[in-house]
């Protein structure tokens, strides 16, 4: 009867064939803004083509075929499309482009931005100091601080048989561009540099599955290539014309690979209980050719111990997780998990002679590749004591192996218990609360011929630590289509043995959210969340000397509201509202005095309005507008220009302010 | 006590039946179904195929729901995807089906045992599922992880805000066994997926790098540059106590002192130092070149 229904269902084939949207038309920013354009690709004044839409096909046979497509005519465009036959095969293709701005109004008066080779210009006149350089404001140019990630997706999955499957997927990443990079000249100079940014990623993800009602196991393989058309950075020295102090020369992001082998299960042994686990196997290699020792011609001859590193981490990672369900009077579920990470460094040690500013020898050092091993098990009970209670509790142990660190081994066990209240099926009272304690074993400094710290500092993730957390949430929805949410959420650690280092750190956040649905046609929404982060620094000038201490205090409230409303049958109309400021006070406080900086500030609005129009069953018309206003106050960049630290050659980057609007016009063409 | 026996439930005559209240332009329409995969009868595996119950596959027998009540009303389905069933009898009917590679370690993972309902992220009936789109994942995830929609917005943010990135691109809400269901088995490797330039190995490494990222940065928003978690210096003056210059006071008169500001302004500790993810030049061992 079911299959006689179907074939008289009219509603059930009416969807097939073709279908979709094209909208198409023209944008226009009212401002030039590097920031606005920051991820949004429209960072010029002026028109775009505003290019988007989305085409389907469906076919009674199981053929499928989708594709999106969003910004085409903009910097952040994204095509999307996927096909097959519905349980047999899927095919799928991504093309995604991002665009990130990393400084704004950034000036250089180097040459060859974007090359791996910087140059000064002829005219240049060096000085000891930013302000004697004569040349400088006649030779600046604007430099754009722009990387544009380009990101293909391609892929095909198969169920070549019952309860098999295999896919494959291909990535080819590139992100292409120019970033800062800091380039220091021993004590004396340093220049902030445009550097070039040339990454190609390829990656393949493979994987054979096979699913049974009781069991599901995965094996895949997963290779990925990591390609820098750059290895190096050249620039000429701005701050000095001596022969061997002209051409300073930095290694920029070796190429390497990695591949994994991995295996994935889960097995239902019986109806309450389960077994779940994932196994990985891995290598991480980079054997780039090295650079010289120096690019110093007085110290050519320096020998290097080899030609490249053969750098080579073996990466395993087993975790194992059991359920178990026992139905008694009341349901209780217990679950328990463990879990190993390894990264296994088998890079060669050798002793490499330094010239680390490229001026002259300081003597060498022995390389340390770092390994470690993490484990962690944990345990939690859920019990539903009533309709309307539940409790839940667990304890979490993580043990941490490190190797040429300070300290060898750090154990944390964490206990956490949670109430979960709900009088009414339309409200609940969660609390949760949990605490961790940290235990070193003795914090023993590396003898690695580097600089000696100070006896009592402790490195922040390799201290002693008590931390709790509490999260308490209320749900309400106390009328028909109204929800209320309340939420605060603390972690704070204290790390009590550390006399020099991090002392305590503070997070707090309060959140209301309040979502109200009138009908089906209407939905508001509202929030406010306050974030209060807070952390106390100690250090010291020497062993002997005053401990002096610094407090900082970021406090960010964001909040909005909203709506969207089908009005009528041809028209829709959505708002938002954003509204996001933060203030970061940091004070350094010595023997002596107490020394408040000026508060760092960042201010946001942002209102979006679209607004859609049904002429008829083929054409609409698309409306959407987005206003945008910024301001920041940065007093570690304000107002110092490319010259205003005597000693540093900067960029000259300002903090962002703008006022922006955007508007959009597009006609939809449906079939 | 005394046991009521229900009669069995029935079924409907499927899919043309429902469609009679729920076609389009009705005002419980629930037409949608058909322009998704699950609607697309000749799969074998979908709810509308040859031997399946159409609607009730999902939303059981439900025979009784076609009658109206004497008030005018009517029964609900036997399955209604919403707060009237619970999220676990919600889910035994998805997993029925979606009980394969990309679910298997779904049972005992956080949402899970907080007894998240797979309607409660996914809208099977929409013709895309809004947690499955880019554009609009991130507004599923927020209506429960407020708080990390207020640090999308700080200073320093993923672009996720701009639909230029999505939650999943970082965490798989099914998976059960890493933590902060990430896609990876380590925090590092996740980040890794995009920033592969900074995985090395290198020749000098910077310790705390190899081993967690989120010790210096926080990756859902900060309101200091790159995602940091705390301003240079003072970033790195938690870490390094080795008397000069890394461990002097900088105060705002420091700001004004033109032969120490270089430590502090601009870039600060990064002016110089800026390899900080790891070096491979032979003579980077400060992390300078």
């Amino acid at each position: 009867e079911t299959a006689a229904s179907k074939s008289a269902c009219k509603q059930c084939i009416k969807y097939t064939g073709w279908r979709g949207e094209l909208d198409f038309g023209l944008g226009y920013l009212s401002d030039d803004s590097l920031r606005f354009g920051d991820y949004r690709g429209l960072e010029e004044e002026g028109f775009n083509l505003a290019l988007d839409g989305d085409v389907h096909f469906r076919n009674l046979d199981g053929r499928y075929f989708d594709l999106y497509a969003r910004n085409l005519g903009d910097d952040n465009r994204q095509l999307e499309m996927r096909g097959g036959n519905q349980g047999s095969y899927q095919f799928r293709f991504a093309w995604r482009e991002i665009p990130k701005y990393r400084g704004f109004g950034t000036q250089t008066p180097f040459l060859g931005v974007g090359s791996d080779h910087l140059t000064l210009p002829a005219d240049w006149v060096h000085a000891s100091t930013t302000g004697g350089m004569s040349a400088l404001q006649s030779s600046l140019k604007a430099a754009h601080l722009k990387t544009q990630r380009e990101t293909l997706d391609a892929g095909v999955t198969l169920n070549f048989a019952r309860n098999w499957t295999y896919k494959a997927d291909f990535q080819h990443q590139e992100k292409k561009g120019t970033r800062t990079l800091g380039a220091g000249l021993f004590f004396n100079n340093a220049t902030i540099l445009p550097a070039p940014v040339d990454f190609t990623t390829n990656q393949f993800d493979m994987g054979l599955s096979w699913a049974g009602k009781r069991a599901q196991v995965q094996f895949g393989f997963i290779g990925s290539y990591f390609d820098n058309g750059n290895d190096s950075l050249t620039w000429q020295n701005p701050f000095s014309s001596s022969p061997l102090q002209q051409t300073f020369r930095a290694a920029l992001e070796p190429d390497n690979e990695f591949y994994q082998f991995n295996l994935s299960g889960a097995f239902a042994i019986t109806s309450w209980m389960r077994l779940s686990g994932q196994a990985a196997l891995g290598e991480l290699s980079q054997d780039e050719p090295f650079l010289p020792i120096t690019i110093n011609p007085s110290y050519s001859d320096l020998p290097l111990p080899r030609s490249s590193l053969d750098g080579k981490l073996d990466t395993s990672t087993f975790n194992l997780s059991g359920k178990l369900t026992a139905r008694l009077n009341n349901r209780i579920s217990f679950t328990a998990r463990g879990k190993l990470d390894e990264r296994d460094n088998k890079t060669p040690v050798d002793f490499y002679t330094q010239v680390p500013t490229d001026l002259f020898p300081v003597g060498g050092r022995f390389n340390r590749p770092y390994s470690y091993e993490r484990e962690q098990y944990s345990a939690e009970l859920r019990l539903r004591a009533h309709r309307i209670l539940r409790f839940s509790g667990g304890g979490r142990q993580e043990n941490l192996d490190r190797t040429l660190q300070a300290v060898a081994r750090t154990e944390e066990t964490t206990w956490w218990g949670e109430v979960k209240f709900s009088p009414l099926i339309s409200s609940q009272l969660r609390f949760k609360l949990e605490s961790s304690k940290r235990d070193i074993s003795d914090y023993i400094p590396p003898d690695d011929g580097g600089p000696i710290d100070h006896p009592l500092l402790r490195k922040f993730h390799l201290a002693d630590r008590d931390q709790e957390r509490v999260q308490v949430e209320l749900d309400l929805m106390p009328a028909g289509g109204l929800g209320l949410n309340f939420s605060y959420f603390e972690a704070s650690a204290d790390y009590d043995e550390s006399a020099i280092g991090l002392r305590a750190s503070d997070e707090q956040s309060y959140s209301v959210n309040l979502s109200y649905a009138i009908g089906k046609k209407i939905t508001l929404y509202a929030f406010m969340t306050r974030d209060e982060i807070d952390a106390d620094i100690v250090n010291a000038t020497a062993v002997n000397a005053v401990p002096w201490n610094a407090v900082t205090r970021d406090r960010i409230t964001t909040g909005g509201f909203g709506l969207t409303a089908h009005t009528s049958e041809k028209t829709s109309i959505g708002f938002d509202f954003v509204t996001s400021s933060s203030k970061g006070d940091i004070s350094v406080q010595t023997s002596l005095q107490e020394d408040p900086f000026n508060p760092l500030r960042t201010d946001l609005r942002n209102a979006k309005l679209h607004f859609d129009y049904e002429v008829n069953e083929h054409w609409a018309y698309k409306l959407y507008a987005e206003y945008e206003k910024y301001s920041s106050q940065d007093w570690t960049i304000d107002g110092l220009g490319v010259d205003g630290i005597s000693s540093v050659l900067t960029m000259g980057e300002q903090s962002p302010e703008y006022n922006a609007w955007y508007l959009r016009m597009q006609a939809s063409y449906r079939f | 006590g005394d046991e009521t026996i229900e009669p069995a439930a029935e079924y409907s005559k499927g899919a043309k039946q429902c469609m009679t209240c729920h076609k389009e332009g009705k005002e419980r329409q629930a037409h949608e179904i058909f322009m998704t995969p699950m609607g697309i009868s000749n799969a074998p595996d979908s709810p509308f195929a040859e031997g399946a119950h159409d609607c009730e596959t999902c939303h059981g027998p439900s025979k009784t729901h076609r009658k109206k009540q004497k008030d005018g009303s009517r029964l609900s389905p036997a399955v209604t995807f919403d707060a009237k069933t619970p999220a676990e009898t919600q889910n035994e009917v998805c997993m029925a089906c979606h009980n394969d590679e990309h679910t298997m370690h779904w049972p005992g993972s956080m949402h899970e045992q907080e007894e998240v309902a797979c309607a409660s992220c996914h809208k099977v009936h929409a013709p895309r599922d809004p947690v499955l789109d880019k554009l609009t994942q991130q507004e599923v995830c927020f209506s429960c992880h407020a708080r990390i929609r207020s640090e999308t917005f700080r200073n320093s943010s993923h672009p996720l805000r701009f639909g230029e990135m999505s939650c999943s691109d970082c965490h798989n809400p099914h998976n059960g066994n890493n933590d902060f269901l990430l896609i990876s088995s380590t925090v590092n490797d996740t980040c890794y997926t995009c920033h592969a330039e900074k995985r090395g190995p290198f020749l000098w490494e910077h310790a705390p790098v190899t081993e967690d990222c989120t010790l210096c940065h926080n990756p859902h928003g900060s309101n200091h540059a790159a995602l940091l978690k705390q301003r240079p210096p003072l970033l790195c003056q938690q870490c390094h106590s080795p008397g000069g210059h890394p461990t002097t006071a900088f105060t705002s008169e420091v700001a004004e002192n033109s032969f120490q500001q270089r430590f502090l302004l601009a870039r600060s500790c990064v002016n110089c130092h800026s390899q900080v993810h790891g070096s491979n030049h032979p003579s980077g061992v400060t992390i300078t070149r």
